[in-house]
């Protein structure tokens, strides 16, 4: 099936990564590419790092492999509806779009402040989009009087290394008992709380702001259990929300979690049973993980966008038999505070981490993560040339830890890594 | 666009009128796209080596690259992607015309 039309909803990393792949294995047909954002396809890692910071302008993150694809593309326009039966898309400018196959690459958004009301107040950002950075680092260019960051996961620790980067005042609050907490461990994560502190950064852990107030502009946060921050710029980086309200009424087993997809990236209806012609990939899509037990997952990674747009894109053009289930190994890289932080595998419900390699006391060392006995994850603080020697072992669900005598560690000593409690599954 | 690496704490949107936000263009010059795999970037520096105004790394192993380097720069980021010997750097030297909507 290499003729026809397919439509991609989504034109992020997945969407463009995946037409790519399409024409790249042979897909002769009109394809059509639907974003909801004006911006042709660009890269989002930069826009924590060094948009904020100045040092590249926020329309210089467009990606590479946009100029080739013999593509339509129907930017600033989102999708609003799925007729399934119909095998059209609804779009907000009325127009109605009919496909063969579809690739859902519709990705998430940031998680907004709960009260709509303070989330309006000037000053109140999130970090997601590429205008988001750019109302982000206008904002910055005022030179605030102090930030406020709410919430120490990766977006929310990259934009205060930035903006500590900048010279300015930098809070960050969380519930978590350290930065990070939530994917690499209270014990990783109390390290680079250590690298935030050093750098000036006010982190506030086990704490939680209630109440963003201020007049037209937001001027304090209100913090549970009494008191107050003044900030007069406020980021809001609470997570990520899959973008699968457009799919209400289409019968597809999807929610703020994601869409849930088969190992051949095909959609599944709410019953659970593949959905012909309808494909999904990226942070959108929740999968079963055949390294983890088939636990559904969807992953907000990079890699992932790449990896699963192009396996989708198999499946489309030879047929959901003709690929393997899908399993590339979860991978990620953040840099802040001067550290270079990298991963491999899934720390969710690991009951143990032991640095086996390097020591945080020279700044440089290498955690792996098991559970039940068996390796899962692992991560590299500057030292990422060590990390792939550990992609096997986690593959294979080798012993934990997986290996002993490694450099500064001739004995690993496991630990509990002070992941969240893990949700029943 | 990148700064020069002495230049610890850049002004704040100093680069901001570089590039048009969305076309990324200016007037009569054209620009490279290029994105690196940092899950797949090891550090080896040979991009910073082959084209030093477009590749720099702060600390041990954060690279940080100009995204849109002029064409001019053409050759130096061709030795770069070449150099690299993980293969971890894409470029598109030319925007083909967007096709407009049907």
């Amino acid at each position: 099936m290499r003729d026809g039309t397919i439509v991609i909803a989504g034109a992020s990393l997945a969407g463009l990564r995946g037409a790519e792949a399409l024409r790249a294995n042979g897909f002769t047909g009109r394809l059509v590419v639907v974003g909801d954002e004006p911006h042709p396809p660009y890269d989002r890692p930069p826009l924590s790092k060094h948009v904020l910071t100045g040092e590249i302008p926020p329309g210089a993150t467009t990606l590479p492999g946009v100029g080739a694809l013999r593509a339509e593309w129907r930017l600033g326009t989102p999708a609003l509806g799925l007729d399934r039966d119909g095998r059209a898309l609804h779009l907000a400018d009325g127009g109605r779009v009919a496909f063969d196959r579809l690739l859902i690459a519709t990705g998430a958004r940031a998680r907004p402040w709960p009260m709509p009301g303070e989330a309006r107040l000037a000053g109140v950002h999130t970090l997601r989009s590429r205008d988001d950075a750019t109302a982000l680092a206008a904002g910055l260019a005022a030179r605030p009087g102090r930030v406020l960051i709410l919430g120490a996961g990766f977006i929310g620790c990259e934009a205060a290394s930035s903006i500590r980067a900048l010279g300015l005042p930098v809070t960050v609050v969380d519930p978590a008992p350290a930065p990070l907490a939530g994917a690499l461990g209270s014990v990783i994560g109390g390290f680079v709380a250590g690298r935030m502190e050093a750098a000036g950064v006010d982190v506030r852990l086990g704490a939680r702001v209630t109440h963003l107030e201020g007049d037209r502009a937001v001027r304090r946060a209100r913090l549970e259990g009494g008191g107050t921050i003044e900030a007069d710029l406020v980021v809001v980086a609470l997570g990520a929300v899959r973008n699968t309200g457009w799919l209400a009424g289409a019968g597809l087993d999807a929610d703020e979690g994601g869409l849930s997809c088969d190992g051949a990236c095909r959609a599944l209806d709410a019953a659970g049973r593949p959905v012909p012609g309808i494909f999904a990939a990226g942070d959108v899509a929740r999968f079963p993980h055949p390294l983890y037990g088939n636990r559904p997952v969807a992953l907000e990674h990079w890699g992932n966008a790449v990896a699963q747009a192009a396996h989708a894109a198999r499946a489309m053009l030879d047929g959901p038999d003709s690929v393997e289930p899908y399993g590339e190994l979860p991978a990620f890289w953040s840099s802040q505070f001067g550290l270079n932080i990298k991963s491999l595998g899934l720390t969710e419900g690991a009951d143990a981490v032991a640095i086996v390699q390097g020591s945080p006391r020279t700044g440089r060392f290498l955690a792996v993560y098991g559970r039940a006995g068996r390796t899962v994850a692992a991560v590299s603080v500057n030292a990422g040339r060590w990390l792939p020697a550990y992609e096997g072992p986690i593959r294979d669900g080798a012993l934990f830890p997986p290996i002993t005598g490694g450099a500064d560690q001739p004995r690993p000593e496991p630990m509990p890594p002070g992941l969240p409690a893990h949700e029943a599954a | 666009m990148l700064p020069d690496r002495a230049a610890a704490s850049p002004e704040p949107g100093r680069a901001a009128a570089v590039l048009p936000p969305d076309t990324g263009k200016l007037a009569g010059e054209s620009w490279m796209r290029v994105v690196v795999d940092l899950n797949r970037c090891q550090a080896y520096a040979q991009c910073c080596y082959a084209a030093p105004e477009r590749f720099v790394l702060r600390g041990d192993e954060i690279l940080v690259y100009d995204p849109a380097p002029p064409a001019s720069d053409r050759a130096a980021v061709d030795r770069a992607v070449q150099a690299c010997p993980v293969r971890a750097i894409r470029v598109e030297h030319e925007d083909a015309p967007t096709e407009r909507p049907a």
